[in-house]
């Protein structure tokens, strides 16, 4: 009997009304009615396609055939289309690229989506339709073309949200107090008489309206049923949410209770956009209500536990982060970050938390985080380096008044809520094309030294980072009037009172601009390989490498495994790995030497999230890849060549000064054996990640699972047994049986550390 | 000093405390009939065959001076027993199919990888095992290796069978932090016939460890048992060992680990041409598991781990 995963005795008891929640959480999720979709392999590689449409529309008939991503979406599909398409205004009424076109439509999705409330639920909120599912999105052709000749040298994107608002000024202020400074702001500069800004805020103001309306609609269906309620219990459920929505549909929550109602509205309506932000400090938001709360006898850690749970159950793709520290560099866990861990170790059930870990901090709190984390074995939450991703802020140049603010936001990435336009995880370099492109050079130039050849693929990468800074200036240009981010803008800082969209110039501080980079671990084995066998022993010349991977090493089979069996990054090897830095490094001095038309810099991650799947975009790599194997995931090496312990592949993944990059996780999957004969196995947990931030590492997603068992998954997705089964996928979580097949098949040839 | 390293796994948890780097050394002297690591029991320099690996190019067969290797019908076939492990075919093959068991590494190469990992032995009260094979088949080396660890402020654990000369053993016991010590079979006949040797001499050791540990309170002695079904898993067996473990080693026993068997190590066989008469042998049932961590409770004072998978 092998053991999926390591069972223990779970340390809270659902309540019977928290069950009967979570089961309909389930199923609504292995019923595919959460699933998030992309397009094709090309969007997925270089987050941007042919068709220009970067957002996949996601739902409506069942129609869209995408790749599922697993259910990450925060949605529910029920199957069918917005059924006010044809109203939509900007369909009805004239389609115009701007803020006010933009805000009527989303007003009117609001208008036009119902109020839900289902049995048992205290934390109500649930929709259907998203934006781009009622509004064209169309970058245009000049847009088109700089993003076909960027693709063309290895490079794509769109800005597609990814950024993360502060929600502590709509829990100070409320929607009423934002919509006064907004309503403000429009005074001055229409007495100003800036029609631009102006017109923003009018837009604001439409939104802003728009919300307020959404959350008094719940007030009044759920008052509708409370008078309609013959059981008493449940009757005094809707009354309660019905005064709650009520008081926070204008007013800032006045307790806990309301103020996580708050958060679900605020979520929601900011992902009707259709993007990915993340969300900021929970345990930072909440501690005023909890402690004001408990301190008044309102509350008990129970309630506010299943408070949290019930949202936990209700969003699907949302992040947020506990930990780090404040402004003042003291630690700033508090008791909220316990009832936060506390709600996800009830519930065992996705979600996207991320621990700051740092020097500092409460020691009990990070071990019943790796307790948690160990026991569930799902990569919740993931564990973050908090100096290093602060650091990394600093070093961008943002003041340590900001940096110390800076908060996890989503799979990798992180960003100063409210103040920064991250614009992260959308963008995308494949370093592959550049690579190509370098030896085509040194084939026709007659390169004879290892050193002609990584100039060239400096030179050529530079080349794939223009063209990227050009398309992306040109997004830029016309992005927060084609799709502006005005929901996320309404709770960020200097927005409103500038007149600017977080995603128009200058709208907040910090708007660098991210970009993943994939394959940099292939591209190390790539070049060491070529400079071994090429350059140094002369076995091959590189005309015959580039001819043999241009038809994917056919009838080369003894060459292409001289070129596999060279040492391979992952192993801490220095051969190899010392190439893997270099290449890091380059990058880093590219992206430190790119701005954007902001005036600000680039920045890379070392990750990207599923385009390491769609390997056949990419073609046969040197480093003795086939086009139909998997790439490197992110910073992690290329499933399989990594043979000598996980503490030698996390030394080689800390090697890169991952101060100078916008994250990059450590991608681990440890067999529930891994830790037999061990008394305290959380303790294993902690000290490895320890280790691992000591030697300068940012991240670690952890899951502790059978591979073998999730194999019998695959080809059995009905076992009753397999239903639930969550897992850190790369920087997001989901249900394995949700994945589309080719995530599944990469997930399970993952090294599965402890074979030993 | 060199000495024959068959693999260095890093970050290990199953030999000893904390966060581990094992050193497996190759050479044992017993040979147990359900050895986990079958290519570690020969001293010499060997070759294996991975057929997993291979591309059938044959060009190790062109150039094996022993005729070991020889392309017939059914493609590459290697014989382990004719191979001389000169190493001429893994030099020439490109894909791996055609390997060197163990590569010949100084103590202080091992040290130099081991040393990259101190900050996660450092945190986690871990340290380097040295294991095989039967590390104390190589003496000197391991002895230096276990000396300069020490030198360098990491902790050590030896995997022993402990069938070697008292003096070396006491030896290695000053080196040695957390002593790892197999005790498979009471009954020496049985143990000759399943190991290849009694364990007079494995029980005179074991018996000399407590008295060190008593005598050094830092040192640390754990016991482990291989569950093999028909062979070690006996009632008779588990209760002689506890018994043994609870009167003659006196107490000084930290923990038994009853270490259940599984087939993983087939494959291994098979690269090594030679036929595994626990090929088929099921996993240990959870009843019998639970019935001898049971006995082994009631008859010693020490803490019982059981570790490895279990059938329903």
């Amino acid at each position: 009997m092998r053991k999926l995963k390591i069972n223990t005795e779970p340390k809270f008891v659902l309540s019977e009304r928290m069950k009967h929640l979570q089961e309909r959480s389930i199923s609504l999720a292995v019923s595919g009615k959460r699933n998030l979709y992309t397009a094709n392999e090309t969007q997925l590689v270089y987050h941007w396609s042919d068709a220009g449409q970067a957002i996949a529309p996601q739902s409506g008939d069942g129609k869209f055939q995408g790749l599922s991503l697993g259910d990450h979406a925060c949605r529910v599909d029920i199957g069918m289309d917005f059924p006010a398409l044809d109203e939509v205004p900007s369909k009805k009424y004239g389609y115009r690229p701007d803020a006010e076109n933009w805000a009527v439509d989303f007003a009117f999705l609001l208008d036009n989506s119902p109020a839900e409330i289902y049995p048992n639920e205290t934390i109500v909120g649930e929709f259907h339709w998203e934006m781009n599912e009622i509004r064209k999105y169309d970058f245009g052709d000049t847009v088109k073309e700089l993003g076909k000749k960027a693709r063309e040298l290895g490079a794509g994107g769109n800005s597609h949200g990814h950024t993360c608002p502060d929600f502590s000024i709509g829990l100070t202020e409320g929607w009423g107090g934002i919509l006064k400074r907004i309503e403000e702001s429009l005074a001055l500069y229409t007495r100003l008489k800036h029609t631009a800004k102006s017109a923003f805020l009018r837009s604001a103001k439409i939104s802003c309206e728009a919300i307020m309306r959404y959350i008094d609609k719940y007030s009044r269906y759920a008052k509708e049923l409370t008078l309609r309620e013959t059981d008493p219990a449940q009757a005094a459920i809707y009354e309660k949410i019905a005064n709650a929505c009520k008081h926070i549909s204008v007013s800032p929550p006045a307790n806990y209770y309301e103020a996580v109602q708050w958060l679900q509205f605020a979520v929601m309506t900011d992902r009707i956009v259709g993007h990915g932000n993340g969300y900021g400090r929970l345990d930072k938001y909440l501690i005023r209500f909890y402690k004001s709360d408990i301190a008044d006898g309102t509350l008990t850690r129970d309630e506010a536990r299943d408070y949290l749970a019930e949202m936990f159950l209700k969003l699907r793709g949302e992040f947020f982060s506990l930990g780090g520290r404040d402004s003042n560099g003291n630690d700033a866990t508090n008791e909220m970050s316990y009832v936060v861990m506390e709600a996800y170790d009830m519930i065992d059930d996705y979600n996207n938390l991320g621990v700051m870990w740092h020097s500092d901090m409460d020691p009990k709190f990070y071990s019943y985080v790796c307790d948690v984390l160990t026991r569930h074995g799902a990569g919740i939450p993931s564990l973050v380096n908090y100096d290093i991703i602060r650091d990394a802020e600093l070093r961008s140049g943002v003041p340590i008044c900001d940096a110390a603010d800076v908060a996890y936001s989503g799979c990798q990435w992180f960003c100063i809520p409210g103040k920064e336009y991250c614009d992260q995880d959308t963008n995308a370099i494949v370093l592959i094309a550049p690579m190509r492109r370098a030896i085509d050079r040194a084939v026709s130039g007659e390169y004879t030294e290892f050193e002609q050849l990584y100039a060239a693929f400096t030179d050529e990468l530079k080349a794939t980072v223009e063209a990227l800074r050009i398309f992306k200036d040109a997004q830029y240009n016309i992005l927060c009037d084609m799709w502006p981010e005005i929901v996320t803008s309404l709770n960020c800082h200097g927005t409103i009172e500038r007149g600017l969209d977080i995603t128009a110039h200058r709208g907040v501080d910090y708007q660098f601009t991210s970009t993943n980079i994939l394959g940099i671990p292939n591209v190390a084995d790539s070049l060491y390989a070529i400079k071994k066998l090429v350059f140094e022993e002369k076995k091959y010349t590189l005309s015959e490498v580039r001819d043999a991977v241009k038809i994917n090493w056919k009838e080369r089979e003894r060459m292409r495994q001289d070129f596999l069996c060279q040492d391979k990054y992952g192993n801490d090897l220095d051969t190899v790995d010392s190439l893997y830095v270099r290449i890091t490094e380059t990058i880093a001095y590219i992206m430190d030497h790119t701005y954007n038309n902001r005036g600000q810099q680039y920045r890379a991650s070392l990750f990207q999230f599923q385009g390491h799947t769609a390997s056949n975009v990419i073609g046969a790599t040197p480093d003795g890849r086939l086009a139909s194997e998997p790439l490197a995931h992110g910073c992690n090496p290329t499933a399989g060549r990594n043979k000598n312990g996980l503490v030698a592949t996390a030394n080689s993944v800390a090697k890169a000064d991952n101060r100078k990059f916008l994250g990059g996780s450590l991608q681990i999957e440890l067999q529930p054996e891994f830790f037999d004969g061990k008394d305290d196995l959380a303790s294993y947990t902690e000290q490895f990640s320890k280790a691992f931030f000591a030697n300068g590492g940012v991240q670690i997603n952890l899951n502790i699972i059978d591979l073998e068992i999730l194999r019998d998954a695959m080809e059995h997705p009905e076992k009753s047994e397999y239903q639930n089964i969550i897992v850190k996928v790369t920087g997001y979580t989901s249900r394995f049986v949700t994945l589309c097949r080719g995530f599944q098949e990469e997930f399970v040839g993952r090294e599965n550390y402890g074979k030993m | 000093m060199d000495g024959l390293v068959f693999d260095i796994y890093r970050g290990t948890t199953h030999d000893g405390p904390g966060i581990r780097d094992t050193v497996f050394l190759k050479g044992c002297s017993l040979k147990c009939a359900w050895c986990q690591n079958p290519e570690s029991i020969d001293k010499a320099e060997k070759v294996w065959y991975n057929k997993n690996k291979c591309i059938e190019c044959g060009m190790c067969a062109d150039i094996c001076p022993s005729g070991a290797v020889t392309v017939g019908e059914n493609g590459i076939h290697f014989d382990y027993n004719t191979c001389i492990g000169c190493n001429a075919c893994t030099k020439v093959c490109t894909s791996g199919g055609m390997s060197a068991i163990a590569k010949r590494l100084t103590t202080d190469d091992v040290l130099c990888r081991v040393l990259k990992d101190k900050h996660y032995f450092d945190i986690s009260d871990g340290g380097v095992t040295l294991s095989g094979g039967e590390p104390l088949i190589q003496p000197e080396f391991s002895l230096e290796l276990l000396s300069k660890l020490k030198t360098h402020g990491i902790s050590t654990a030896l995997d022993t069978c402990a069938v070697v000369s008292e003096k070396v053993f006491l030896s290695a016991l000053e080196l040695t932090d957390v002593l790892l010590l197999d005790l498979k079979l009471f009954d020496s006949k049985e143990h000759k016939r399943l190991t290849g040797a009694d364990n007079r001499q494995i029980l005179t050791n074991a018996r000399s460890a407590a008295l060190f540990v008593r005598k050094n309170p830092t040192h640390r002695l754990w016991v482990r048992t291989p569950i093999i079904p028909g062979a070690t898993d006996s009632e008779d067996n588990i209760t002689a060992i506890a018994e043994f473990i609870h009167t003659e080693l006196i107490g000084e026993v930290e923990r038994w680990e009853l270490c259940m068997f599984n087939r993983a190590a087939s494959s291994k066989y098979e690269a090594l041409g030679v036929e595994w008469n626990y090929r088929h042998t099921p996993s240990v049932n959870i009843e019998t598991r639970e019935y001898l961590i049971k006995l082994a409770s009631e008859n010693t004072s020490c803490k019982i781990i059981a570790s490895g998978v279990v059938q329903k």
